[in-house]
């Protein structure tokens, strides 16, 4: 009878531990973010100062760059260095690129948000502010900033990006032009010069030489690129979710004829048979990059940042000559494909951020000089300075170690230009031709201008309400009157995606827009 | 007076009574209460404790105020969730595709598990059977892409198919007609295999004795399949048809987001999805709260409802 006492005793304790094994376990999930609110209670050195190093907290954008050996997104080579120059404890919470925003939003909710919160999209940082996740951060650059203070004082610019409802509530730096181009067009020029054509300068154009294409190859697919959509309606100056003004009056992208014409457009193109029949479901672009990099595809809709799938070509058929293709004009006018706004990251400060003096010294530390070293490596090993230009001494060590830092100088003053590609380039030939043909789309894509008639977009629930329904209702229109047959035409997606602006009450959104239009016009000068 | 305080003393002493032979009991049976605690610890934690957020469904839930601070809105949420078309498109949706599953693939394993216990060399059932257990082991994100691609109407398996019978290639995945059919389809694919272990299980524990009197009694196969097996699975298939009845308003989130694409939208968006992009994409937690909890209740009423049926049928029901 006792022994079993004893041993119910033991079983006892026993179910305990697991219990407690599995609630700290549960919380021990939470990773780097659940740190930072203990700031607070650090250990103090035996003189009793808190000479602990001061600790901040950022998000960060996991695209799966790190490679095992190099460690991970919140312990690697980078992160020390970052650590050990800035003396502040940095600790990195990566979210998912692809799924950045919902999970930063659940990480709000359960209130385990890192300090520093940032995104591209200046909206998401406008959805913060009325959610009231963030705080506005003006005083602390007036209090503790030198270097950003400066910077913002001679790119004054930059301040409206970063106002919403009257306060400054993020910090950003301007974007290199190299990041402000962004998509673009490629094509074949071997496969022009087999048929002895020119290259396109107008969308008709566009579609005969591709046509030719098709009949001389006829396994070939003339039209690919994950950017297709976007590319019809850039070139036609109406991108579905940007605003236009029209005789003075602001009207959504989706709803102009402009952007019937692209969906025209994209019709046609399908119809013709000159792109994927499969591209509504090629959802990750796997199909169309696979057409491209076996050389089966003559004109590519995607990015003029294009080093992977041009080194996979040229390394498949090395006889093929990729070109950047000039934006073609349109009835509508000669417009660029999409281009970025000045901004680069969007940093948002939480609200329950516990040291923002550290915060914005951190910020400051990395737009004085943490940036460049994050973007280049570190002279000697990655890069050697040539004519003034960091130059790669090996381009395979560079992209796995150093390309997944560029993204923990959130803040920069990069004054990269088109001819430097080049020689930021390794030695090797088939670097250097794709950097040429980087550096000649770079220019290409800048020859004209993306169409913006407003320079960011207005951001309030009447619209973010109407859209959350009408994206998804324009998505499965647009997709039925391209694959659908002669039945559905583009007036007739026109004429839907209208009656639809209309029922979920668009007049007001525009009424509510055009107040905010008339309200701000001045500062967008 | 003195009647009641006697009343009470009479409670007071059972209560005692009661409570003194719970702890006896508590002690006899130490080990069986003690292996209890852990999931009664869970269910606290991870389940009842997460319905105390459901109040933000009668809230207007900021990020900054919390779940408390938020301001009370009454049924506002409500009012806005069944005065919008979307709600009835996301619940028609939600609602056909559990009917087709219903009819189609809840009895998929059962078909399925009587042809293997009919299977009569054991290496060849066992083979089989771990054959179909595979695909329930991978996730949806790999299945999702092995489905794709055997569906493409230019490279896919299926259309090469058709295209021997001469038939024209379907775009399945993106076609109205067809995207829930290929659902379903996909949806058995993954989980009939792994379906049939209950009803196996099941069919082990019929005696014997009850085919062997069939057989005198001159019954075949089918027959006996009928009379014998069936019956003595009908309590397993009725328990799991009021589960599968509780998931009336539910889609699984992960099969829905990888097979759906812009062309199918319409018949595509179900409550899982709708939630996500609504709620946790868009940030309005306290609307698709609403709309969670209106699902959670009809799901209640749903199995209740069955579970009645089931017991009037003479079947033990779930309680």
């Amino acid at each position: 009878m006792k022994t079993n006492r004893v041993h119910g005793s033991k079983m006892v304790g026993l179910i305990v531990l697991i219990i407690m094994l599995a609630v700290t376990a549960c919380s021990g999930n939470n990773g780097a973010p659940a740190n930072a609110p203990s700031s607070g209670n650090q250990q103090k050195d035996n003189n009793g100062n808190s000479a602990a190093p001061k600790k901040v907290s950022i998000s960060m954008f996991d695209r799966g760059q790190v490679s095992s050996d190099e460690g991970t997104y919140e312990e690697n080579r980078w992160v020390d260095w970052i650590r050990e120059q800035s003396g502040i404890d940095v600790t990195f919470a990566p979210v998912p690129r692809n799924k950045a925003q919902d999970t930063l939003n659940i990480m709000i909710a359960s209130g385990q948000a890192p300090d520093l919160i940032w995104e591209y999209d200046r909206n998401y940082i406008g959805r913060l502010v009325s959610q009231g996740a963030i705080q506005p951060v003006g005083e602390y650059i007036e209090k503790y900033s030198t270097s950003y203070k400066k910077y913002l004082e001679e790119n004054p610019e930059l301040v409206p990006y970063l106002t919403f409802n009257g306060e400054m509530y993020a910090v950003a730096s301007k974007r290199a032009i190299t990041a402000v181009a962004n998509h673009a067009m490629w094509i074949r020029q071997d496969w022009l010069d087999e048929l002895d054509l020119k290259a396109p300068t107008t969308v008709e154009e566009l579609v005969e030489v591709a046509k030719k294409f098709k009949e001389h190859y006829p396994d070939s697919t003339p039209i690919v690129g994950g950017n297709k959509s976007d590319i019809y309606a850039a070139l036609n100056g109406a991108s579905f979710n940007h605003w236009y003004l029209e005789d003075g009056k602001m009207k959504f992208g989706a709803t102009l004829d402009r952007y019937g014409d692209a969906i025209a457009l994209e019709k046609q193109l399908y119809d013709l048979g000159l792109v994927d029949r499969e591209y509504l479901t090629d959802t990750t672009n796997q199909r169309s990059n696979q057409l491209w990099t076996t050389g089966k595809a003559g004109i590519l809709l995607g990015q003029w940042s294009n080093e992977p799938l041009n080194r996979d070509l040229l390394t498949t058929v090395p006889d093929a000559k990729p070109v950047p293709l000039e934006a073609v004009s349109t009835k509508n006018g000669h417009y660029g494909t999409y281009q970025e706004a000045p901004p680069s990251f969007f940093i948002a400060f939480s609200k329950d951020m516990k040291d923002p003096e550290t915060a914005v010294k951190y910020l400051d530390w990395l737009m004085d000089k943490g940036w460049y070293t994050l973007v280049n490596g570190m002279e000697g090993t990655h890069y050697e300075m040539v004519n003034g230009v960091p130059k790669q001494l090996d381009g395979a060590k560079f992209e796995k170690e150093v390309r997944y830092a560029a993204e923990y100088a959130v803040l920069r003053q990069e004054g990269v230009k088109a001819e430097d590609l080049p020689l930021k380039a390794a030695d090797d030939p088939l670097s250097q031709q794709v950097a040429q043909l980087s550096a000649a789309a770079l220019n290409t894509a800048l020859l004209h201008e993306f169409r913006r008639d407003i320079p960011f977009q207005p951001n309030f629930d009447e619209i973010n309400e109407i859209r959350s329904t009408f994206d998804t209702f324009l998505n499965e229109i647009r997709a039925k009157a391209t694959t659908q047959g002669p039945k559905y035409t583009a007036e007739w997606a026109l004429g839907e995606i209208r009656k639809e602006w209309e029922r979920l009450g668009g007049a007001k959104a525009e009424e509510v827009a055009n107040a905010w239009y008339e309200e701000n016009k001045s500062t967008f000068e | 007076m003195p009647n009641a305080g006697q009343l009470n003393a009479g409670t007071k002493e059972m209560q005692i009574k009661r409570s003194r032979s719970f702890r006896k009991e508590l002690s006899r049976n130490r080990f069986l209460y003690g292996m209890l605690v852990p999931v009664i610890a869970y269910l606290l934690l991870f389940k009842y404790g997460p319905m105390f957020g459901e109040i933000i469904a009668f809230k207007n839930y900021r990020l900054a105020d919390g779940i408390w601070g938020s301001a009370w809105v009454g049924i506002d949420n409500f009012v806005k969730l069944f005065s919008s078309t979307d709600f009835y498109a996301v619940l028609r949706n939600t609602l056909v595709l559990n009917v087709y599953h219903l009819v189609f693939a809840f009895p998929a394993p059962i078909i399925l598990a009587l042809l293997l216990n009919e299977v009569r060399v054991e290496w060849y059932k066992r083979t089989l059977q771990n054959l179909l257990y595979i695909p329930h082991f991978i996730s949806w994100v790999a299945l999702g892409s092995i489905v794709i691609a055997l569906l493409s109407p230019s490279t896919g398996f299926l259309n090469y198919v058709l295209e021997l019978f001469g038939l024209e290639p379907i775009y399945f995945l993106a076609d109205t007609f067809w995207w829930p059919v290929s659902f379903i389809a996909s949806g058995i694919w993954k989980e009939a295999g792994f379906g049939t272990i209950l009803y196996l299980a099941a069919m082990a524990s019929i005696d014997p004795t009850l085919y062997e009197a069939a057989k005198i009694d001159g019954a075949r196969k089918a027959r006996q399949i009928w009379h014998v097996t069936l019956p003595g699975i009908r309590s397993t298939i009725a328990i799991l048809l009021i589960l599968q009845v509780g998931k009336m308003m539910d889609v699984g989130f992960e099969q829905v987001f990888v097979l759906r694409n812009n062309a199918v939208s319409s018949v595509s968006e179900v409550i899982s999805t709708y939630v996500y992009t609504r709620g946790i994409v868009n940030l309005q937690y306290s609307y698709t709260t609403a709309l969670g909890l209106f699902q959670s209740i009809i799901a209640l009423i749903l199995v209740i409802a069955v579970n009645r049926i089931i017991k009037a049928m003479g079947e033990r029901g779930l309680w």
